[in-house]
């Protein structure tokens, strides 16, 4: 999760961003090299001893500042364009969970077990226990097993909202009248948040979402536990 | 126990990444870096031209870091992949050790 003054990525929960923070790393240090080159450029300027005034054309260098960065713009499309196929591949999904953003909570449904629903609001700071998340944590956070394809179904009964947990790597915006799909994957447990990232009213910045990731038993024993209660 | 002091690991940690965990990173700034200074100086033994000397030293510096960053990345993640693929062919046997699924895939494999 996020903390004060953290300007990087989280840390990843799930392949595909493990993925996403390789490419970052990748397009970063390219962008850092050619920020170096420009800065060296530039500061070599303060040694120049001649102005050319008759300077017309350089073939040569021409050449090189042109097909130098078509090269390194491939190196870099070649593995973004990898990335982005590799977020499209369908897979078979084992649980899927309905998202549907108010002003201001989010609603959750797994209807795959009896429709259980419930509401997810974030918890007020004068309410919160010394060991709570400051604008972060829930009173019903949702529950999902790791190790298992999920699939989310997002919407919204208002005006758009944007659910968002970094660490999954995922985004997803809800539109009123509109129903849109991605999948993810937690490779281990713990507890993931994030925050509604499209602007929706007053409390935009007040509606969390928090993901507890458990065992496939953990999440069985709790789903038989909603089912009865 | 002595044996068990383990070297304690480099880190270098700016705006909250430790940046020396990323595969390849310190091997490319070191390679690309010494390259550098190392090309850069012999240009100006060869030649006693300071300022050429800087650009090829930085040349060098620049392609270094880059080719060898390249490369380093696409052999790393060739051996992620086999790496992954190893684990999920492990795990596969321990599922099937013993049942028919597994003496199927031997004959087939024999």
């Amino acid at each position: 999760m996020s903390t004060w003054a953290n300007l990087g990525l989280q840390d990843s929960s799930s392949p595909l961003m493990e993925q996403l923070i390789f490419f970052h790393d990748h397009a970063l240090l390219i962008l850092v090299m050619i920020t170096v080159l420009v800065g060296y450029l530039m500061f070599m300027l303060f040694f120049n001893k001649y102005i050319n005034r008759f300077l017309l054309h350089g073939q040569l260098i021409e050449m090189i500042w042109t097909i130098l960065p078509a090269i390194i713009l491939l190196f870099i499309a070649f593995p973004s364009l990898r990335l982005l196929y590799l977020l499209d591949e369908i897979n078979e999904p084992s649980v899927t969970l309905k998202s549907i953003g108010h002003q201001w909570y989010w609603s959750y449904e797994y209807s795959d077990f009896n429709n259980i629903e419930f509401d997810s609001y974030m918890i007020p700071t004068n309410e919160l226990s010394n060991d709570g998340f400051r604008l972060l944590d829930v009173d019903n956070r949702i529950v999902l097993p790791m190790n298992s394809q999920i699939r989310i179904l997002v919407t919204a009964a208002d005006v758009i909202h944007s659910w968002t947990i970094p660490t999954l790597g995922v985004k997803v915006d809800g539109t009123p009248g509109r129903l849109n799909q991605t999948n993810f994957f937690m490779n281990r447990p713990g507890l993931f948040y994030g925050q509604c990232s499209e602007i929706c009213g007053a409390n935009h910045s007040f509606m969390p979402i928090v993901i507890e990731s458990v065992p496939v038993n953990y999440f069985i024993k709790w789903i038989s536990k909603n089912l009865n209660s | 126990m002595a044996d068990d002091a383990e070297e304690p690991s480099k880190s270098f940690i700016i705006f909250g990444r430790d940046i020396a965990q990323i595969p390849c990173f310190r091997n490319s700034f070191l390679y690309g870096i010494s390259g550098g200074i190392g090309i850069g100086l012999l240009t100006f033994l060869g030649t006693s031209r300071p300022h050429f000397s800087t650009h090829v030293g930085f040349g060098s510096f620049f392609c270094g870091t880059i080719v060898y960053w390249f490369g380093c990345r696409y052999q790393w993640s060739v051996r992620r992949f086999e790496q992954r693929q190893l684990q999920e062919a492990m795990r596969q046997q321990a599922m099937y050790e013993g049942t028919e699924t597994e003496r199927e895939l031997d004959l087939k494999s024999a």
